[in-house]
Formats: structure tokens, sequence, C-alpha cells
């Protein structure tokens, strides 16, 4: 992807407004959990498939359509960290990408608890993550308790 | 938490059972001459927590023993079902029987932690396309496993599916991870992490990857690997060769099977003994009588609507040790033994209907109990109550305790069997 359409995604997310923007070449979503928009907008540029910015009563929802037939959800809010990801699709994503700095929590994590591989939840130092689902259909979301904005009731705002 | 073994699992012989726990070289049993399913079919328990007793085991040819207790050492596991199984050198008898394999409706395939096999067990490599050897990273919803695919004679009951792949996990001749397949989480290589021998996947759709592995363009990651030393890249695996769900490569009894479990009380059981009933409507011990027939979409989901809400990606499944669902009405528990699963101040009583692709509905009643209280019996491993909030609002996941109590049917995708066609869930 050529600097210009970089830049023109970056102004994308600025103006937060509801556009389609297909962006070419390169692999899983680079958008990580806790960083910042300017981040997102950077990260972005390696993804297959499209990406729709959509503006929500509290921040911008990035909605992005990879080759796989993954959908991931990034909000970031209006003070412009990314406080949530969500995602639905046939295989987990690449959640070392997704979740940035906060992916070693997961990595060294008893995923075990207690029995059964098709359910986790999990509450570490700022991060909470649901996973659930079964053979290719796989669903989940992560998100930074202290990221997230006031007044955001999270049961209702990811989708 | 510390759990103590069940007092009975020391008392059966180890060659009953193949190996024990894995976790050390000490704990494997000799390979037996010949398969023959772990014959714990005789196994006793104390009655008084070991679930009602109201439908006795099945019988026959057909029927592997199913175990619900706290697992391999170490794994503290609780709603989870175990079936022993016996993996033997293609064409020969040279066999090993292996216990607590968890069994899964929700996934497909068998995969074996590779420190449980005797190194006697000489498997042969499965190769990919390009000739090389073919390994596999299995993503659950919790981590994900990476191993060699290997064939084998797979043998459970009086069944036989004959050199069918399966993943070898944690293969120490295949030690390093590709980068995008542990990107997919935390792993579960080893009978600790994985908190069983193994996992016997008995879904509807029999490949365990399908489409999604097979395509060239582009050829997807974290799923097939060709490798050659230390050095694996991804490769398509046609449909055919994925690892599949064993049961369909059976000689006879290929078109499904029935889990079987007696009710348990509302505090739960310490242990319960169950069965895995090959076929539907192949033998007198598995024909579906008055079952509701509920068909599944190609990704084996079913409607439930709960609330008031339809949730269309609903599914039955054993490798769920929870009835998993959103309901911003039940507290959540709040101690580390209990996080992640509910904790209302009573037990509840909710009801869900249940609708198949084929507008056939079923009502289901359940319990949802405080289990904070549930895991004060720390010796307990069974509860039909056990439940915790799921993802997002599109989704029943009718996890163990729903087997509890109830025979289910889980028809291939496409067999033929007295209730129509496969794929489907029927109980």
């Amino acid at each position: 992807m050529s600097a210009s359409l970089a830049r023109l995604c970056r102004v994308i997310v600025a103006a937060s407004v509801v556009v389609g923007c297909s962006l070419g070449g390169g692999r899983d979503a680079r958008a990580t959990l806790g960083g910042d928009v300017a981040s997102v907008a950077v990260n972005q540029q390696r993804l297959g498939g499209a990406l729709q910015v959509q503006k929500l009563a509290s921040g911008v929802r990035h909605e992005l359509h990879l080759s796989s037939g993954m959908v991931i959800h990034e909000y970031v809010s209006a003070s412009g960290a990314v406080y949530a990801i969500t995602w639905r699709g046939p295989r987990m994503p690449d959640l070392r990408e997704l979740l940035g700095p906060y992916f070693a929590q997961l990595a060294r994590h008893d995923s075990h608890p207690r029995g059964g591989h098709h359910r986790m939840t999990m509450t570490g130092a700022d991060l909470e993550i649901r996973s659930s689902g079964h053979r290719r259909s796989f669903e989940g979301r992560a998100w930074v308790p202290s990221l997230v904005p006031a007044g955001v009731h999270l049961d209702t705002a990811l989708d | 938490m510390t759990r103590k073994r069940i007092s009975w699992l020391v008392a059966i012989p180890i060659v009953a059972f193949g190996c024990g726990g894995g976790d050390s070289a000490g704990k494997k049993a000799a390979p037996s001459g010949d398969g023959g399913s772990g014959d714990d079919a005789g196994m006793t328990t104390d009655a008084e927590t070991t679930g009602d007793g109201d439908a006795g085991p099945a019988t026959g040819d057909n029927v592997a023993p199913l175990i619900v207790d706290d697992g391999p050492p170490g794994s503290e596991s609780v709603d989870v079902p175990f079936v022993s199984i016996t993996l033997c050198v293609p064409g020969t008898t040279t066999c090993q029987t292996i216990d607590h394999v968890s069994v899964d409706t929700g996934s497909s395939g068998l995969r074996i932690i590779s420190s449980v096999l005797s190194s006697s067990i000489a498997l042969p490599q499965q190769v990919a396309t390009t000739g090389s050897s073919l390994a596999e990273c299995f993503q659950f919803d919790d981590g994900y496993t990476w191993g060699s695919v290997r064939l084998a004679d797979v043998k459970i009951a009086g069944e036989v599916a004959a050199k069918i792949p399966l993943q070898l996990i944690g293969d120490p001749g295949f030690a390093t991870v590709p980068t995008d397949c542990s990107s997919a989480g935390s792993p579960e290589d080893t009978v600790v992490d994985f908190g069983a021998n193994g996992i016997i996947g008995i879904n509807q759709i029999v490949s365990d990857c399908g489409d999604y592995c097979a395509g060239q363009n582009p050829v997807q990651t974290g799923s097939y690997y060709s490798c050659t030393g230390s050095t694996c890249t991804a490769v398509a695996v046609a449909v055919a060769d994925q690892v599949p769900n064993p049961i369909a490569f059976f000689a006879k009894d290929s078109n499904g099977a029935v889990l079987q479990f007696p009710t348990v009380a509302a505090a739960g059981a310490k242990t319960l003994a169950g069965s895995l009933i090959f076929g539907i409507g192949t033998a007198p011990n598995n024909g579906l009588g008055s079952a509701s027939v509920l068909t599944v979409d190609s990704d084996g989901n079913f409607t439930t609507i709960f609330n008031g809400q339809t949730l269309s990606t609903s599914f039955i499944d054993s490798g769920t040790n929870s009835l998993s669902f959103n309901d911003t009405a039940i507290p959540q528990c709040t101690s580390n033994e209990a996080g992640g699963f509910f904790c209302p101040t009573s037990t509840l009583s909710l009801m869900a209907e249940n609708k198949g692709q084929n507008g056939v509905t079923s009502t289901v009643s359940f319990s949802v109990a405080n289990t904070d209280t549930l895991f004060g019996n720390a010796s307990y491993t069974v509860f039909d109550d056990l439940a915790g909030p799921g993802v997002d609002n599109t989704s029943f996941d009718w996890g163990f305790p729903f087997f509890l109590g109830r025979s289910v049917y889980v028809a291939v995708d496409g067999a033929t069997t007295p209730g129509g066609k496969g794929p489907y869930f029927a109980y």
C-alpha cells in the first residue's frame, strides 16, 4: 500500500466518517490493544481485505474483513486508544498482533482451569479476554478495563 | 486449590488403562500385545456420590465406557467426559491403550499427547503433498496444540478405524512451533496444560478443518504445515487427508454416536460413569426412540431462543465444561476459584427453546447454581448446574451439563440414519 493511501486512511480515521477502504496485500491485523489511533492506521496498512470505520456514540469502530473470513472489530475511544477488540471467524485471529503488549499475559496464561477447550475467560493485569466457539467457528473479545471510556457498557457496546 | 485423586483410580490395573498421567516416563505402561479397549466397564464407585444411577450403562461391542472425574494428575477437571482408546501401528498388533482421552463434540479428530505414547508405538508419519512431513497447529478457543500428523489403527470398544490420521501433540521431533501457530494464544502441548492425555473430536463435520485448509490460493496459515527439519511452512491439505472424526471411518456404526449419562444431584457428584455408544439406529442399544432431531448448519449450529433473544449460532458441546450464555441479570463469581462462572445467590431454574435448521423445536429446562458453592465440594467433578457467561449475544453453548440425564445423538454429516441424514443433534 502506498504512503498516500496510508495517509488517506489516517485522515479517514481522524474524520470519523463511515467509509469503505479496500486495502491490498498483507496478513493479519496489526492494530494493537492499548495502542493509539495513529498506530491503528499505520498497522492496518498490512491488512488483507476491507476496512470500514464507523463513528460510535463514543469513539470509532474499525471493522476489518480479512481474506480468511475473519471479521475483527477494533474500538477506539474518543481520546484515541484501542480499548477493545472483538473477532469472529473460522480460526483464532493473530492475537500476538492484536493484543500487542498484552499478548504475553495470554501466552503464559493457564488456559485450562478445570477443563474444556471451547470456552475461555481470562482476567489478567488490566486485561480481560473471552473466547468461545467450536469447529471452524470462533468468537472472542479482549479489552483493557482502564481504557474503556466512562459510560460505555461492553455488554451492549461491542459487537 | 488442592484436589485429591479419587481413590479408586489407583486400584485400576494399570495395564487396563495403558498409561497413567503421562507426566513422567515411569507412568507409562508397557504396550499391550493387542488392543482391546480400556476395560473399565466393571469399575465401581461410591454409589452415594456417583450420580443417581437411574440409567444403567449400555452394553454391546459398540459401547465404550465414559468416566467423568478429575482427569490426569494436575488437570483438576470438572464436567469433562473421558474415554479410553487404543492406538495400533497400522496393520499390526503393536498397540497401546490410552485412558483419559476427553470426548469433544465441538471438534473433529483424534489428538494424543506424545508423552503418553510408548516409544515402542512408532506410528508412521503422514506426508504432505510436498513430500515432507505433515504437522498441524490445531486451534481451540483457549489455546493451540502443535505436533506431527501420524497414522494409526484406532480402536474403541469393538470398533476399528483403520490407518487414519491423528495429531501427535508435542511430538519432540517437531520442537519448533511456527510463529503464526503460537499467535493463537497459549500452548497446550503437555498433559498438564491440556488437561487430558488426548482428545477425540466427534463433531458431525468429519474433517477437522475442511475447505478452509484445502484452499491453495492463498494457503491459510495457522493450520497444516509441511516440515523439513525445524523449518515448517504452511501447506494446503485436501479435506479427505485431514485429521478426521474417527467414527466416520469405523467399519460399522459409522453414522454417528450417542453420549449417555444418568442424572446427578443438584450438589453434584464425585465421579460419574456413562456410555459412548457408536452408531445411530444400527443396533438395539442406539435407536433414536422419541428423541427430537435438530439439524445443524454447515458450521454445526442451530438456534436457541433464550430471554427473548434469538441466538443463531448455538450448539451442543461436550468439550465445554459449563452451560455458556449471556444473561446480565445473573451475577458472576468474584473468587479466583470460580472466576468466569455464574454465582447467583440461589439456584436458578431457567428455560430455553432450541430450534433446528429443520424447524424442529425442543424446550429445555436447566439450572444455574452458585459456582462457589459447587466448587466448595472440592472432591466433586460432576455438576449439572455449572454455568457461566459467553462471549456475546449470538450463541448458547450447551456444554457438558446438558448431557447429564440424557442420550445425546451426534449424526455424521451426510450419513444415513433413521432420523434422516446428518448433520444433526438429537436428544
